[in-house]
């Protein structure tokens, strides 16, 4: 948005929750009047938290449309580890001889805070905010990272979501770092693939939609919040959640679209077991993906310096 | 309402005859030059010691960008991209040379020489993501090697280097430049004078010595050329080390790829400085060659 103008083609953008900031700070958002949203009143106090709150009681900058925690998932038959939601390691990708050279990470940065989750726990590092870390932390886990590098842990760094599929589908590794519909895909081929209940913690993540401040000279503020509206609605959030396991605002109206709707049992067992995973999920400390960070060149020159 | 195709007509003819004079052909190119690419080319250079962070620019000179390229390990990036791109540069030359040397001497059959030009042409025409992916599935561990293998009981369990190794990087970076070298090499042959190899026959020459002291200086610009457009899209190439070498080491065009999505937008211009100042070098031993070539011709009794 601040590099294209995006504000002047899209009534909507969507990005990570936190990523709000440079972009507010900018004036490029429109604060969202929530009294105008009908289905805000009801969200759970999870979504509220994520929520940013725009200075001067005008609204919030985004409204999140989607959560869920990110881990990793793994071979579970073949490991003797529990399918979920029994609880495994994030040490099966990073320290496990069974994983040896059948490992694929994010090629891109989020292996850095992925690590980080497992050395912070364990105290193998001392790290202090995840979200936020220091050069030397960012260096710290760099240099684990090479060190389990240099003894043959990895296989790949994956750059997309259909590598993350096809590394599991071709079976060149036993877990990677991955999205859940990843795991659901390899499920569907009928894989024992499990995406992981961890006992560190995980990449906590919200994507909010938010409105670009051009919006209101062109007159489709209306329509942009109509939209947000009914994507916080029973209609969306039943199909997310049955589908990718996504949480979204509003799971309540989700399950009672459903029913509404007559769906097939299963569906609606899925869509409430989303929200169960949910409640498990995240209630564990670490950690919350800030979507942006100030720090994000240490993040960057850290992954730079493991893959050189 | 008559006067209007007689403006039309005298208004073509001064167009007409401003693009027949051959110094508004050099301005209108030099001005898309300048604006096309000299323009991107220096805002790059200077941004890289400005020291850009997302949108915002710093104004003052520093060399801070150069230096984090180096604490990060990214000079090892230019330097491994530039080995890559050299090794594959030197395996296309030493294949293609006589392959193009065959083509353009030894071929009689013009159907042949058709389909093998066609089927030189074809990288060119697929995405190169496309063309790179069918790899994966030759090569990996349930890939058509691996499985053939196991089935023929001559490997106990899947060869893992096949894929998401230095191995596939070089094979997947062959198939799709080998044109590149082949192209500049036949046509740079194709212009020897057929008179000249005879005459070097007669007077007593080996083939050897022939290929030494006739083809080889002639074809030079040939060589260089194909080395130039071999080395230096391999540099650039950020699909294949990805795709098969399982993106575990970096290449440059990732590494400025990555400083560009985490808006360290001066590291990205630091490291396409360095590419082009790499490419900037290279640039004089293609006149070197020609001219050496030049000399050789009028040794030979030809004009250059």
């Amino acid at each position: 948005m601040i590099a294209n103008d995006a504000g002047e083609r899209y009534d909507i953008v969507t990005c990570l929750t936190g990523a709000y900031e440079p972009l507010a700070d900018q004036d490029l958002l429109l604060p969202i009047d929530t009294s105008r949203l009908s289905h805000w009143p009801g969200i759970s106090e999870l979504i509220r938290k994520a929520t940013p709150v725009a200075t001067g009681g005008k609204g919030v900058w985004s409204v999140p449309f989607q959560l869920n925690a990110d881990a990793f998932c793994y071979f579970w038959k073949e490991l003797g580890e529990p399918d979920a939601p029994g609880e495994v390691s994030w040490k099966i990708l990073f320290d496990d001889k069974r994983t040896l050279g059948k490992v694929a990470l994010d090629g891109g940065l989020y292996t850095i805070p992925y690590c980080a989750i497992y050395l912070k726990y364990h105290k193998i590092v001392s790290i202090g905010d995840i979200a936020n870390m220091t050069r030397s932390e960012c260096d710290s886990v760099a240099s684990y990272l090479l060190e389990r590098k240099k003894a043959g842990q990895f296989r790949a760094y994956y750059k997309s979501f259909d590598e993350q599929v096809q590394l599991l589908t071709n079976r060149e590794v036993l877990a990677e770092t991955c999205w859940e519909p990843a795991a659901r895909a390899a499920q569907a081929k009928g894989l024992a693939v499990a995406h992981a209940y961890t006992t560190e913690g995980y990449d906590k993540w919200a994507q909010s939609l938010m409105i670009p401040a051009q919006v209101k000279d062109r007159g489709s503020l209306d329509k942009a919040l109509k939209t947000i509206d009914w994507m916080m609605g029973g209609a969306y959030a039943a199909e997310k959640s049955a589908l990718e396991g996504y949480l979204t605002p509003r799971p309540d109206l989700g399950i009672a679209y459903a029913r509404e709707h007559q769906w097939p049992a299963a569906k609606i067992a899925a869509i409430e077991a989303t929200v169960a995973k949910m409640n498990a999920k995240f209630v564990k400390d670490l950690y919350w993906d800030p979507g942006y960070t100030k720090s994000l060149e240490y993040y960057e020159s850290a992954m730079a310096r493991f893959r050189s | 309402m008559q006067s209007a195709p007689i403006e039309n007509t005298r208004w073509i003819t001064a167009v007409r005859g401003w693009l027949a004079s051959e110094h508004s052909l050099v301005y209108a190119f030099a001005l898309i030059w300048t604006l096309g690419v000299l323009v991107p080319t220096i805002i790059s250079v200077l941004l890289s010691v400005l020291g850009a962070r997302g949108v915002h620019i710093k104004w003052s000179m520093s060399l801070a960008t150069y230096r984090e390229l180096l604490e990060s390990g990214r000079w090892l990036v230019v330097l491994r991209t530039m080995g890559v791109a050299a090794v594959v540069s030197l395996i296309c030359l030493v294949s293609g040379f006589p392959f193009a040397l065959w083509l353009a001497k030894r071929a009689k059959s013009k159907k042949l020489i058709q389909m093998i030009w066609m089927s030189l042409t074809i990288p060119f025409f697929l995405d190169p993501s496309a063309r790179t992916i069918v790899w994966r599935t030759v090569l990996g561990s349930t890939g058509l090697i691996n499985a053939a293998l196991l089935k023929l009981h001559l490997i106990h369990a899947p060869i893992e280097w096949l894929l998401f190794s230095d191995f596939s990087v070089y094979l997947g970076l062959i198939g799709p430049y080998f044109p590149n070298m082949v192209m500049p090499l036949y046509m740079a042959i194709l212009l020897i004078d057929d008179d000249l190899l005879q005459a070097s026959a007669d007077l007593g020459a080996s083939p050897a010595a022939t290929l030494r002291h006739i083809v080889i200086p002639l074809a030079m610009p040939g060589i260089v050329a194909g080395i130039i457009f071999t080395f230096v899209p391999v540099m650039g190439d950020s699909v294949v080390p990805g795709m098969l070498g399982g993106g575990k080491k970096e290449y440059l065009a990732d590494a400025v790829m990555s400083l560009s999505t985490s808006m360290n937008y001066s590291g990205a211009a630091a490291l396409a400085t360095i590419i082009l100042t790499i490419t900037a070098i290279l640039l004089p031993l293609y006149w070197l060659a020609r001219n050496r070539a030049a000399a050789v011709r009028i040794s030979a009794g030809h004009a250059p």
